[in-house]
């Protein structure tokens, strides 16, 4: 008898963890779903060089009910400038970062202030290896692909064969880098440097200013050591060199660069430019996101790197229907 | 071994039962119900597909309708009517262009033949770089002149913007009838709609947050719009476009990429397009979950409900059962006078009435029981003594003396012989029960004595059916009759008056053995009282009763039989036998002796 008296608030303590267990879900459901918070820091985020990245983070955030804040931010002085930033988003409940380092950060205080479980770097210059997930083009194989396009003119394939290219003469190549004590930079002039000297061309001289300068000083440049072609690396310094063009478009040689800004865009449309290798942004915005949230989901420490595909863009491809969707992501 | 089945009680039994049943129809009415629910959800769900699809067509046909407006208006209204030699378009374009600039990009007239520009609104100056003949819209137009075409979206790579603006647009082409010096030629006129309009009316609708969502593609399954469209350019979604083109306007359910989903196609009119719903059936699903845990809650819920309900009303029901199995408990614990609960149903009721009137006997039959060991005890105690009654045998004793004093040796003898005679058949080795000719021969015996004794002043007669001595009889019953009929008949007779006569014969299955004597009798409530055990006087005799034979009687025989008394004032008295008839034999003398008169 007490034996079955037991049984029965055994039951019926059952029953009520069963209606407990199933309210609990019940309202875990039916609440709105859990959004997370995401602080996007990167340098000058007015640039119109943002507009394919932004939109690829936003893709990335309505995919993995994430909410996107892109911190607006002027163009930082500093490693340490970023790092408030970095630090203020932090205290203001960001969930994760996506941050584009400003530069060389040899102190360590950028790195040292990024929450590491849950920071993914969208690189495009560092100075050595992060200890965060980082989402970034092959570089070198970027430079090797403009250093191709602008010796050759032809588009260079992924599957490219290595060695000298055997069709056209030898060309005078000038380079402008960005800031090459940056590794990704380091990365890109390299390969750029590895083709080019494969394939016998000659570089004239290799041309990176701390910052950027204007089309005068290229104009000097040029008048020191003619070349060419000249091979940009950097998405400002290709801006430059199309301004240079523009001013002296009967001396202005051969024009190749790296880029993804909606000016540089233009500088191919009109003619400007005559190749440009533009990095997959949109991807890597996404992929960003994706990458933080996998992070944020799991808190996995393994370092995950996601290789940016790139596109050569030329005048003649610019409308392909393909290149129209990578390029002009935004339907304005 | 097998192991012992220990009894549950009704009442658990009871509810058990109760909640199994009541369980296994909660369970399937649960499932009817939810399968219902599942069914009439995914219809709406089909429904509210169909419906947003054919709102959302309504709305984009309406805006397509428009643009075909602007293009008619700007042929029909303007293109028709000018010769271009004299007159430009640029006007009238200007005019269309800025009535509906929030839903236009540009709008351009082309000559077929040349390609050349003839007005453009409201950019007009031409990239250098561009032919417009190689462009898709323009071919199309040339191929088929009676109908518009719709592009699908593109960057409109026309004119040379000095905002360096890239526009996504969808190209309204149609072949149009130009005038230039009076002379007839074909144009293209072109109406370049901002696809942003477009998008901006899909992701109003794509706001749904389980995973369901809007796209639109051309008559070749070619995407206009998806909400995802950048992700499938970059293969990391797929989008199952070319067939869902196939589809009629209707709801389908489809399996792609390992996903049942529901796919619901509406076509829009003149284009071709085609407008579809996609809704995985994951999300459908997981919106059941809510439903699914809020019937496990009722589920609970009544199943709650159901066990405390059953709990209570099977206490109810049972407890006049665990009552009366209290009351019986106490009674077989040896209570005597246990509670009998009677209440509770009728059924119950009824078994407490019963077991309270069993308890009632059982306890009446004990009683009985016990005074009738006491009685047959106390009889044969009685009879035992009168066996041995010692003034009887000092009597017969003294007579012999007398006799053998009085050297009357062959009375004496007689005498001895009766009383041996005597001693033997009330001995009996122990019996109670005796055949009736032992019964007869132990009167003789008796009645022998007594009337030496007495000097022959009474006579003895014996007139019984000989039928009847091998019958049974209790021994030891006519002797008291016998004694009675002596002392209080015969003891006033004169000599040789005094006469007692002893007859037996059947009567149907019994047998009776009647005394009768002439003596002075009695009146006939004294005679009754004899056998009520108020008579007890014993004045003379053996101190035997004539209760006591009657009793012993009964006791073997049942209450049946036994004596009976006739008496008649001053003429006599009768005392009637009233036995059993039966055979005297060693089966039924055991029985009998037993007590198990029943068997016999």
């Amino acid at each position: 008898m007490k034996r079955n008296k037991y049984l029965q608030i055994l039951l019926i303590l059952v029953i009520f963890a069963v209606i407990a267990y199933s309210s609990w879900r019940m309202l875990k459901i039916s609440g709105s779903p859990e959004y997370r918070s995401v602080s996007v820091i990167v340098d000058n985020s007015t640039s119109d060089r943002w507009i394919a990245f932004r939109e690829g983070l936003e893709q990335g955030g309505q995919e993995e009910q994430i909410n996107i804040s892109f911190v607006s931010t002027d163009v930082f002085k500093s490693a340490e400038e970023e790092a408030a930033v970095i630090r203020k988003e932090l205290e203001n409940g960001a969930d994760g970062l996506i941050v584009e380092p400003c530069g060389e950060e040899e102190s360590g205080v950028l790195l040292n202030a990024l929450p590491q479980p849950s920071c993914v770097l969208a690189v495009f210059g560092i100075s050595s290896d992060p200890p965060v997930d980082t989402v970034q083009p092959d570089w070198y194989e970027m430079g090797a692909a403009a250093a191709r396009e602008a010796v050759t003119g032809q588009n260079a394939s992924e599957n490219r064969e290595p060695g000298p290219v055997s069709n056209g003469p030898v060309r005078r190549v000038g380079i402008l880098t960005g800031d090459i004590k940056l590794k990704d930079m380091a990365l890109c002039l390299k390969g750029a440097e590895d083709f080019l000297l494969d394939s016998g061309a000659e570089i004239v001289w290799t041309y990176g200013p701390d910052s950027v300068p204007d089309s005068r000083a290229l104009s000097d440049k040029l008048s020191e050591k003619p070349a060419d072609v000249l091979l940009s690396l950097e998405d400002a310094m290709t801006k430059v060199m199309a301004d240079y063009a523009r001013e002296t478009p009967a001396k202005c040689p051969d024009l190749t660069g790296i880029g993804c800004s909606e000016q540089n865009i233009t500088n191919i449309d009109e003619g400007w430019i005559r190749a440009l290798v533009v990095p997959d942004e949109y991807y890597m915005g996404y992929h960003c996101v994706i990458s933080l949230s996998r992070k944020l989901g799991t808190y996995s420490a393994v370092k995950e790197t996601e290789p940016v595909p790139f596109v050569i863009v030329t005048k003649d491809n610019l409308y392909d229907e393909d290149m129209e969707s990578l390029l002009f992501p935004v339907v304005r | 071994m097998k192991p012992e089945h220990k009894p549950v009680s009704i009442q658990i039994i009871m509810s058990l039962s109760f909640t199994a049943v009541a369980v296994i129809l909660m369970l399937f009415l649960s499932f009817l119900l939810y399968s219902q629910f599942e069914n009439r959800s995914r219809e709406i769900s089909r429904e509210a597909s169909e419906q947003l699809l054919s709102q959302t067509v309504i709305s984009l046909e309406d805006y397509l309708r428009n643009m075909r407006r602007v293009s008619d208006s700007m042929y029909y209204a303007v293109i028709k009517r000018k010769d271009l030699a004299d007159e430009d378009l640029r006007e009238e374009m200007d005019i269309l262009y800025e009535a509906n600039k929030d839903k236009l990009v540009s709008i351009a007239c082309y000559y077929s033949e040349t390609g050349e520009l003839a007005g453009a609104c409201p950019i007009s100056a031409v990239k250098d770089s561009v032919s417009v003949k190689d462009q898709t819209w323009f071919i199309q137009a040339e191929e088929e002149v009676e109908n518009f075409h719709f592009s699908l979206p593109h960057v409109q790579n026309l004119f040379n913007d000095p905002s360096q603006r890239y526009n996504w647009v969808i190209s309204l082409s149609r072949s149009v009838d130009l005038t230039r010096d009076g002379a007839a030629m074909r144009g293209v006129l072109l109406v370049d709609m901002n696809y942003s309009s477009i998008v901006h009316l899909l992701d109003q609708v794509n706001t749904d947050l389980t995973g369901g969502y809007v796209y639109l593609m051309d008559a070749d399954g070619k995407l206009i719009y998806h909400p995802r469209k950048s992700l499938i350019r970059m293969g990391e979604v797929k989008e199952n476009n070319l067939l869902a083109v196939s589809y009629g306007d209707q709801s389908t359910e489809e399996v792609f990429e390992g996903k049942r989903r529901m796919v619901a196609v509406k076509t829009v009119g003149y284009t071709g397009w085609k407008l579809v719903r996609v809704v995985p059936m994951e999300a459908f699903r997981s919106g059941m979950i809510t439903t699914r845990y809020l019937m496990i809650i009722l589920v609970a819920v009544s199943l709650l409900v159901i066990i405390l309900t059953n709990r209570v009303l099977s206490d109810r029901i049972t407890m006049p059962l665990r009552k009366l199995n209290e009351s019986v408990a106490s009674w077989e614990a040896g209570n005597m006078y246990p509670d009998i609960y009677i209440g509770g149903s009728l059924e119950v009721e009824h078994l407490g009435r019963t077991l309270a009137s069993t308890v009632e006997q059982s306890r009446q039959l004990m009683d009985d029981i016990v005074v009738e060991q006491e009685e047959k005890r106390k009889s044969e105690l009685e009879a035992l003594q009168s066996q041995i009654n010692p003034h009887f045998l000092y009597n017969t004793l003294d007579s012999i003396l007398w006799m053998i004093q009085g050297e009357r040796y062959d009375d004496a003898v007689y005498m001895i012989k009766q009383l041996a005679s005597l001693f033997r058949i009330s001995l009996s080795r122990g019996k109670t029960i005796i055949s009736i000719g032992d019964e007869l021969k132990h009167a003789q015996n008796y009645v022998n004595i007594q009337r030496i004794r007495y000097k022959n002043r009474f006579e003895v007669s014996f007139d019984v059916d000989p039928g009847m001595y091998s019958c049974c009889i209790v021994k030891l019953v006519l002797q008291p009759i016998l004694e009675n009929a002596i002392y209080y008949g015969m003891e006033y007779m004169d000599d040789g008056e005094g006469r007692i006569k002893v007859c037996g014969h059947r009567e149907g299955d019994n047998l009776v053995l009647e005394v009768t004597d002439n003596g002075p009798g009695m009146p006939e409530e004294a005679a009754a009282r004899l056998l009520t055990g108020e008579e007890r006087e014993h004045a003379k005799g053996s101190g035997v009763g004539l209760i006591n034979v009657h009793n012993r009687i009964r006791l073997r025989f049942g209450d049946q039989y036994g004596l009976s008394c006739v008496a008649h004032p001053d003429e006599g008295m009768t005392v009637r036998i009233c036995l059993p008839g039966i055979p005297y034999n060693k089966e039924n003398c055991s029985m009998l002796e037993a007590g198990r008169r029943g068997q016999v």
